[in-house]
């Protein structure tokens, strides 16, 4: 096996899901909080990392990335996938996302640097009063971009035909069945949840949550200009649901989600007689049979205990106990009201999470099953 | 707009610039756009075809130019111009003559509209009187009105009548000056009107001048959307629509936006996509059978009708060459999106199928017909299903009394692999096979062979083949074989066809045996396999030990029957048959291993073992037997007792045509990923899907080799191709009428009792001749000698049969033939159909030649006088010597044997009477090729017919000699078909 074999053997073993999502989330917080978090040596370990703030390294960094990404592309399974003209546009958001988060950081990060220095920040120092015109630095700007993406519109649209398929039939559906790309975040929690919770609640809750984020966040700072320590919490949070949660997620079910909704390797060849063993299990079933070595009850609800005690725990038991600890400041300063929609919110968010690893894992398939009532979590 | 403020958070000149270059990079994406629409591939065909038709029309008219005598244009010219000189002296006249016609015209032009005037006056007027006459108001002054009016309609009525008449004598006047000019302009017109068609054609096809600018502007990039001479043609199929799963929507073949030439003739010789359609006659062409305009393209070709792009149009290439050379040319790529893909030039036979259907052949179709007929020889229909082929019988012999036919020993090595001792055979290979190859496969194989002998002999009933009555003379019996018709349909090849022949055929090559003489088993080596009890009974009756056979008697006497089975049994192979083929041998070890593995796929290991402990030895291999008949589904073929009514074990290939690739299981084979390169390969190498799999031994492929040729495959391929989904509407589909469909019904019975082996028919068959000649050669004839013979000694060709015998005669014949030419050795077997066989077979005759069926008049009247004398002078030796080849009764004729003809005396009860007058007349337009002589030339029936007999009148010649045969054998005759 030859080098670039060998690399691509650990990449794709690397993408393993649960693997993935952890490496996903640590570089998530990592490259968020360089030298901020944890015990002191993972604050010396990761202080580093600060440096990739600084333009030259990030530029080096997203030139490296792009050159990484053009040898791949040397790969014919990777380019069989990357190339497809429907996904051509999810590698170009893979670093423009990557771009606008690590410009926005950056910008806040200078800034914070400034006030340290007790000298103004950018903002003031661009426009004084803290105002610009409308005409010329806004609209024409504007309209200046318009026109730069309608060129690079019409030249997609010669170079990559939009691909007519075939008429739907019943009898030969495609393999892998997908979403458009911007639901394939919300395909891929269907995977783990029942459709009324990923195909209803928890979209619902999403739109919800982003309505009540103005009357949950009573920090004033950071209005007009770019700051990230004073808002380093309202940061994180919305960048880890945005971020991790649905750009990756469309990432994950836009390249890694290959036929029979396998998970496939960048490298792997999307072969659709490959068999994963998927035997999924569920909680009830972990603890009455093969804990206890008895039958399943009959009575849903007490064959079902322990999940909704797990559920009802962590949705009512958890918030309370988090104002108490390690929340606390928060419960202060937010009062109760805020304070539980706020929780709530964020433990419905990392509910997914949880679910995923579970099932990667444990091969989980339901915490609370009564199909009974057509129930399951 | 504002002068932008000095503090401005950016630099506005540079945002000028941005903004410049970024409007500049606009406009070039958009002529960009412009252009690439603009260059889209069918637009330049139709730049291009518009230059060859251009080329086209003017090399037409410069050939017209040419064909013109100039001389002869020159000398009318001249007569023209000579007349229009002699015009000028009469000007006056001719003055005069115009102006008083010019001036007739005028005035009635006026009365015209004035009588039109006052005739729309009136009907209104005439309106308003009714109206108010039967409102019961006062009508009185409209009354007075309308009759005024109509008064004065009259009197221009007659006016215009009036000038009519003096236009008419006016005109008349003018044309009787200019007479003379008038008819040399028309002369030239004639001489020239090729010429001017072509010409006006040509202003069509490449306008010149201000018309060229106009079209170009249409055309010209950017505003070309608003109406383009170069558009996309296309054709709407609603009668053959398109199944897109959920719904059928109209066909729209946009094929004719490129392949401009395919309805219009004349670009025969131009390349693609500019040629006319290569078979006007049957398609596309406006009187064919298939006019575009009802069946467009995509219905037979299939293909992505929308499409305009060549990729997209899902074309697809012919072979790897081809393959290639669209690669380099369109940058071709197989396209997934398409389920139908068009089929490429050599497959496209395969488009047939989905509307002719129910026909045992398929008109001008020849390598389909290819591929049904071996389907229907080789039985696929036995275990798959497929349409069309529902209701046929089982190609193979029944089982069920085998044992009185064969020893078990050759059943076992037969079973093991059939093709080593019998080349040609059909019934193909299960053991033995590339998947079933690993440790302990060979073992079990011989258990399961063995096991199946086993089954065959504990289920076998007793047929009773008493001890031969006497001896026969092998001599003898090789003679009656060889002339009696067997080989009609069997063969003996190694007698027969050349070593070298049989090789190449061994490797996949074509078999040297026709077609026909394939029906029945070879003979080679008939006596290794069947017992010469069983052989003397079976060819004396077939249908005693098999009821479904389709081997016909051939009234064999007892002497015959054992001369033939002296004969037959003697066809032994001299070779070792262990050196082809080692027999199965005992293995009861595997025997077990196999049984358990059956047994425990329902019982738990122990209940399994304990089963198979009860069980003795004989019972083990019974039981594997029958389990192995069942996995490979014997019983599709052959008729196994206890599996009477077990179903088929094949997929149902009623529309495999349209299965998708996807749903193809390709292994690891290494083909192509489309459905006809597997179909090919399971037909090839049936089991070769299994290569590189780890199956347990029963959920291994079970498709037996057949061994088909490439040509085969290739054949059976194109008729898997052609069995889709799609449903036609009946108004499209071709349906049969009663006529037709009678047709069809003898054509099914004449294939499925193989008549082309022995008779030709639609202008095939007679296959027997090619044993015939052999025979004669092995007398001692030349091979040129022995194949111009050969006809004469065959069975007689039966196309016309309908028009040429009377139907009831023609019944009792097949029902109980006798003999009709009885020097003749071969025989018209008796096939003991069935009454609705021998209608079908009568009537299908009858309607092919569109005769009345079953009844009708014959109506001649017996000569007399001196037309008796006519008759009988006219066959006698000195005219037409009719006796010298007709039988006359028991006479047999005077001529040498070669030449001989049917008896004349069975003319009256067998033939048509006005076919017989039409016979005489000219025998090879009725059959080319027939012996007897024309007497009356065709070309000249009245000067050749003998000047001294009635007056030399062929038809009346013909008449009584026609009137005569009907009385010969007339005391002698019995009714038709009553005798045994």
């Amino acid at each position: 096996m030859s080098a670039v074999d060998s690399i691509k053997h650990v990449v794709n073993w690397l993408s393993e899901p649960s693997r993935f999502f952890v490496i996903t989330v640590a570089a998530f917080f990592v490259a968020l909080f360089p030298g901020e978090m944890g015990p002191g040596w993972l604050r010396r370990l990761t202080r580093p990392v600060l440096a990739i703030y600084r333009p030259r390294v990030a530029a080096a960094m997203f030139a490296v990335i792009a050159v990484l990404f053009g040898f791949a592309c040397l790969d014919p399974n990777f380019r069989s996938i990357v190339g497809k003209p429907d996904n051509v546009p999810i590698a170009g958001m893979i670093f423009l996302v990557g771009f606008f988060v690590w410009f926005a950081v950056q910008q806040g990060r200078r800034n914070d640097a400034l006030k340290d220095a007790g000298q103004p920040i950018v903002e003031k120092r661009e426009t004084g009063d803290g105002k610009v015109l409308v005409w010329p630095d806004l609209v024409y700007i504007e309209f200046i971009c318009l026109i730069l993406w309608c060129i690079f519109l019409v030249a997609w649209s010669i170079f990559l035909k939009a691909p007519i398929e075939e008429p739907a039939n019943p009898s030969k559906t495609p393999n892998p069945s997908k979403a458009p790309w911007y639901f394939l975040g919300l395909q891929e929690m269907l995977v783990y949840y029942d459709p009324w919770i990923a195909g209803v609640l928890l979209p619902g809750l999403i739109i919800v949550g982003l309505c009540a984020i103005p009357y949950i966040d009573k920090n004033p700072k950071g209005s007009g200009y770019y700051t990230f320590r004073e808002r380093k919490p309202e940061i994180a949070i919305f960048l880890f649901g945005f971020v991790v949660l649905w750009v990756w997620l469309i990432v994950i079910g836009t390249f890694f989600r290959g036929p029979n909704q396998n998970f496939f390797g960048p490298f792997e060849y999307w072969d659709a007689h490959k068999l994963v063993p998927l035997i999924n299990i569920d909680l009830s079933q972990i603890i009455w049979v093969k804990l206890f070595g008895v039958a399943l009850p009959k009575n849903p609800l007490v064959r079902e205990c322990f999940g909704l005690l797990l559920v009802l725990a962590y949705f009512v038991a958890l918030p309370p106990l988090l104002a108490k600890t390690w929340l606390k400041s928060y419960y202060e300063k937010l009062g109760p009201a805020r304070f539980h929609i706020m929780v709530f919110l964020m433990l419905t968010m990392i509910a997914l999470p949880i679910k995923m690893m579970l099932r990667w894992t444990l091969n989980m398939h339901y915490l609370v099953t009564m199909p009974e009532f057509f129930f399951n979590i | 707009m504002p002068k932008p403020n000095e503090d401005t958070l950016y630099k506005i000149p540079f945002l000028n610039l941005l903004f410049a270059i970024s409007s500049i990079g606009l406009l070039l994406v958009t002529i960009w756009m412009v252009i690439d629409d603009y260059s889209r591939g069918w637009k330049g065909y139709q730049r291009r075809f518009q230059a060859l038709e251009a080329a086209k029309t003017g090399a037409a008219l410069k050939s017209a130019e040419e064909s013109v005598n100039p001389d002869e244009l020159k000398g009318l010219r001249e007569q023209l111009a000579a007349a229009q000189a002699a015009a000028e002296g009469r000007q006056a006249d001719l003055k005069a003559a115009q102006d008083k016609l010019a001036a007739v015209a005028t005035a009635a032009y006026k009365d015209d509209l004035t009588y039109r005037t006052l005739k729309s006056t009136y009907d209104a007027r005439k309106f308003e009187f009714e109206e108010a006459r039967h409102a019961g108001s006062s009508a009185a002054a409209l009354e007075k009105e309308t009759r005024d009016l109509e008064t004065r309609m009259e009197e221009y009525r007659v006016k215009n009548l009036e000038h009519d008449q003096a236009k008419a004598q006016a005109t008349a006047a003018l044309r009787a000056l200019t007479a003379q000019e008038d008819e040399t302009r028309k002369k030239i017109a004639d001489l020239t009107a090729g010429i001017d068609r072509l010409e006006k054609r040509l202003e069509t096809v490449a306008p010149g001048g201000a018309m060229k600018v106009a079209i170009e502007m249409l055309n010209a990039p950017l505003l070309d959307f608003v109406a383009p001479t170069r558009r996309i043609q296309q054709v709407v199929v609603e009668k053959v629509p398109l199944d897109i799963n959920f719904a059928r929507i109209p066909r729209a073949d946009r094929c004719t936006t490129c392949h401009l030439a395919a309805d219009r003739t004349g670009f025969e010789e131009d390349a693609q996509p500019f040629r006319t359609h290569s078979k006007q006659n049957l398609f596309v062409g406006a009187s064919s059978p298939h006019p575009i305009d009802r069946f467009g393209c995509t219905p037979c070709h299939r293909g992505r009708d929308r499409a305009v792009d060549f990729v997209y149009a899902t074309h697809s290439p012919d072979g790897a060459e081809q393959r290639e050379e669209w690669d380099r040319t369109y940058g071709w790529e197989r396209d997934h999106y398409w389920d139908h893909p068009m089929l490429p030039k050599s497959r496209i036979e395969a488009g047939c199928l989905k509307c002719h259907q129910g026909v045992v052949t398929v008109p001008e179709a020849p390598r389909l017909n290819r591929g049904l007929q071996i389907v229907d020889r080789y039985g696929c229909y036995g275990c798959h299903k497929m349409t069309g082929f529902n209701d046929r019988p089982k190609v193979a012999p029944r089982l069920t009394r085998i044992t009185s036919k064969a020893g078990t020993d050759w059943i076992g090595r037969w079973i093991k692999d059939p093709k080593a001792f019998r080349p040609s055979t059909r019934m193909p290979r299960f053991f033995g096979l590339p998947n079933n190859q690993g440790s302990g496969d060979a073992e079990r194989e011989d258990a399961e062979i063995l096991g199946i002998v086993a089954y065959l002999s504990d289920k076998a009933e007793k047929f009773p083949t008493p001890p031969l009555p006497g001896r026969g003379d092998a001599r003898r019996g090789a003679a009656l074989v060889a002339t009696v018709g067997c080989m009609g349909c069997h063969a003996i090849e190694k007698d027969e066809a050349a070593p070298d022949a049989l090789a190449a055929r061994a490797k996949g090559g074509d078999d040297p045996v026709v077609w026909e003489r394939r029906f029945g088993p070879d003979l080679s080596r008939i006596g290794s396999k069947a017992r010469p009890e069983w052989i003397f009974q079976w060819i004396q009756n077939p249908k005693a030990y098999n009821p479904e056979t389709r081997m016909p008697r051939l009234r064999l006497t007892t002497q015959e029957a054992l001369d033939i089975t002296a004969y037959l049994s003697g066809l032994k192979d001299d070779s070792s048959s262990e050196e082809r083929v080692a027999p199965p041998r005992p293995q009861p070890q595997a025997r077990d291993a196999a049984l358990l593995a059956f047994l425990s796929q329902r019982l738990p290991p122990a209940e399994a073992q304990a089963k198979l402990a009860a069980m003795s030895d004989r019972e083990r291999d019974v039981l594997l037997g029958q389990r192995t008949i069942s996995r490979y589904g014997c019983f599709g073929c052959h008729l196994i007792p206890g599996f009477e009514k077990t179903p088929p074990i094949g997929t149902d290939l009623s529309e495999e045509g349209s299965k998708p690739a996807d749903l193809l299981l390709f292994g690891f084979a290494d083909i192509e990923h489309t459905a006809p390169a597997w179909f090919y390969q399971k037909l090839k190498s049936p089991r070769s899907f299994d290569a590189d799999h780890d199956a347990a031994f029963y959920d291994r492929l079970r498709m037996p080799q057949f061994g088909f040729t490439d040509e085969q495959a290739d054949a059976v391929t194109l008729v898997l191709q052609g069995l889709t989904k799609e449903k036609v509407p009946l108004e499209s589909v071709r349906r049969l009428n009663a006529r037709e469909d009678a047709v069809e019904a003898g054509r099914r019975i004449v294939h499925d009792y193989n008549c082309q082996g022995c008779h030709i028919l639609d202008g095939r068959g007679g296959a027997i001749r090619q044993a015939i000649a052999s025979h004669l050669m092995s007398e001692g004839r030349s091979e040129d000698e022995a194949s111009s013979l050969a006809p004469a000694f065959a069975p007689p060709i039966i196309d016309g049969e309908g028009d040429k015998v009377q139907p009831d005669w023609l019944f009792g014949f097949l029902k109980a033939p006798s003999p009709i030419r009885p020097w003749l050795s071969v025989r018209m077997p008796s096939f003991d159909f069935s009454d609705r066989e021998l209608n079908a077979l009568v009537t299908h005759f009858a309607a092919k030649d569109s005769r009345t069926y079953p009844f009708q008049t014959i109506d001649t009247a017996a000569p007399a006088g001196a037309n008796l004398q006519a008759a009988i002078k006219l066959m006698s030796p000195d005219y037409f010597s009719c006796w010298n080849c007709h039988q006359n009764g028991a006479r047999k004729p005077e001529g040498p044997p070669e030449g001989w003809a049917p008896d004349l005396t069975l003319a009256r009860q067998r033939l048509n009477p006005d076919w017989i007058g039409r016979w005489i007349e000219n025998p090879q337009k009725l059959m080319p090729g027939a012996k007897m002589p024309t007497y009356y030339d065709p070309a000249d029936p009245k000067g050749s017919a003998p000047p001294d007999i009635l007056g030399g009148d062929p038809q009346r010649q013909i008449e009584v000699l026609r009137d005569y045969i009907f009385t010969l054998g007339q005391r002698r005759g019995g009714t038709a078909g009553a005798q045994p």
